[in-house]
């Protein structure tokens, strides 16, 4: 058959079989080493499928030119698909496992974004340009915005205000003219561009115009890998320079394997400043207090991210106040007082300062009102 | 399917004479050559292949360079000393040659790995007196 049709391709499904039928490793390797040079001779590609799992050192392991290990990955009730390379004889693969999916337009692999960012090893241009968030006190507190670039997270309390102040990042940009991207994972783009429009930013004309993309996935059972790829796609594409994540929560909920969090935002994060697009990502804080949720990779935010601001509900005389205060930028000369931030149909403004002695005197009657027996 | 059975050539067919110290070569050659329509011996090295030749004349050889006890150049340099044999056309395929080996009066030199269908061509054209 392979000599008639002058086959390219021969792939034996089932090799556990002949595997089987051969009664010493002897023969099965005969056999592999007939098969090799029929196959080289005819220059036929030929795929052996077998349920073996693992390099295991069975003679048609040793004998091939590629081992290639399909399998799957549990988490709960979730499963994924994933795909190691053993051997490519000749060839510098990437090591490890990667996720692929099966679709309409059959198998899609994505290769793990760490392996991907650590073989590159492409360097990121440090820019000391400045990216404005277009809400004018705010760029007075910052000192002209976060570098370009540069990778901002903003935390705080659920409903205080985050998702705006990304909103604001991003219409500065599309009214600059910049290409632009959202990717969200709770509020869908109807709700985001009704949230916007309420605070008289306009998205909708900009997302007809294709300036503006909005990735939105519900954090349930998407690969990472696959929104990772999306997201440096459509930046590679569009030569998008603003992106802002809503939220960092999402994204760590979808990445499935234990410990790989810290790796893969590294990696992330990587390639993002590579393409120098300035990103900005939210992350929750619980209703009270300011402690991280237990899903939080663990380790320093600093590592991640040039730029961390804090915004939260203060108490201040008996009346919930949002206070934005910035931790850390990375251009120095900013600043670092907290400020008292506003919401109003005209969207974000920062207030005055909040007064320092008025936050003591808080403080020691909360502390007061602690200790009473 | 029948058609697809590798049968035996005719009587007629030309012979190949494939020598190699490597016997998943000379299956694969010998099975694939048959299935084209030639008769095909077989030899493991360069002296066995002289045995051979003496007991069946062969159309055309094709002989690897690397094999113990007499390399394809000193079959080839020998077999073309022979005026017995001097016409038969001679097909020598290596990976790597020896300096000292490189002049000698093969017909065709082949760099390995060479694929099936490049040696039938070969092959088909140094036997096509016989084929007419």
């Amino acid at each position: 058959m392979l000599a008639k049709h002058s086959a390219d391709i021969l792939i034996i499904d089932g090799f556990r079989s002949v595997r089987d039928s051969s009664p010493t490793t002897i023969g099965l390797s005969e056999f592999m080493l007939s098969l090799n040079s029929l196959v080289s001779s005819l220059e036929c590609t030929t795929f052996l499928l077998s349920p073996t799992e693992g390099n295991v050192a069975d003679s048609e392991n040793t004998l091939v030119d590629g081992l290639i290990e399909l399998s799957q990955h549990e988490k709960g009730m979730q499963l994924i698909r994933e795909i190691k390379v053993f051997k490519i004889r000749g060839g510098k693969h990437l090591l490890g496992r990667h996720v692929f999916e099966v679709g309409q337009n059959g198998i899609v692999v994505y290769p793990r974004l760490e392996a991907i960012s650590t073989a590159s090893r492409t360097i990121d241009d440090a820019s000391d340009a400045l990216v404005s968030f277009g809400i004018p006190d705010w760029d007075t507190i910052t000192r002209g915005g976060v570098n370009k670039g540069s990778v901002t997270e903003l935390l705080g309390n659920p409903g205080v205000g985050k998702t705006l102040m990304g909103l604001h990042f991003i219409y500065e940009g599309l009214q600059r003219g910049e290409q632009c991207l959202i990717v969200g994972f709770y509020e869908s783009p109807l709700r985001l561009i009704a949230k916007a429009h309420s605070v008289n930013i306009d998205l909708a004309s900009f997302i007809d115009s294709g300036q503006l993309q909005i990735i939105w996935n519900p954090p349930l059972e998407i690969s990472v890998d696959a929104l990772a790829h999306q997201v440096l796609e459509d930046i590679s594409g569009r030569k998008v320079s603003r992106l802002f994540v809503d939220g960092m929560d999402g994204l760590l909920d979808i990445i499935i394997h234990v410990g790989r969090a810290r790796s893969f935002l590294t990696a992330f994060v990587n390639e993002l400043r590579c393409c120098q697009v300035t990103s900005f990502f939210t992350r929750e804080l619980p209703y009270f207090g300011s402690k991280l949720p237990e899903n939080c990779d663990s380790g320093p935010s600093s590592i991640l991210y040039e730029n961390i601001m804090l915004l939260q509900y203060v108490e201040i005389s008996g009346v919930n106040h949002r206070q934005i205060a910035v931790l850390k930028l990375r251009q120095n000369g900013y600043d670092s007082a907290n400020h008292i931030m506003l919401i109003s149909d005209k969207g974000v403004s920062i207030g005055r300062s909040v007064s320092t002695e008025k936050l003591a005197q808080e403080i020691i009657k909360n502390n007061a009102i602690k200790n009473e027996p | 399917m029948k058609e697809d059975v590798i049968t035996s050539a005719p009587d007629d067919a030309p012979v190949i004479l494939i020598v190699d110290d490597e016997p998943d070569i000379t299956t694969t050659y010998a099975m694939l050559f048959e299935y084209h329509g030639f008769r095909v011996i077989t030899a493991y090295d360069g002296k066995n292949a002289l045995k051979v030749i003496d007991e069946l004349v062969p159309d055309i050889i094709i002989s690897d360079y690397m094999m113990p006890l007499m390399n394809g150049a000193e079959l080839c340099t020998t077999i073309k000393k022979d005026p017995r044999w001097e016409a038969i056309p001679f097909i020598l395929q290596s990976a790597a040659f020896h300096a000292k080996d490189i002049n000698a009066p093969y017909d065709l030199l082949l760099q390995k790995p060479v694929t099936f269908n490049v040696l039938l061509t070969e092959v088909i054209r140094l036997t096509a007196h016989k084929l007419c």
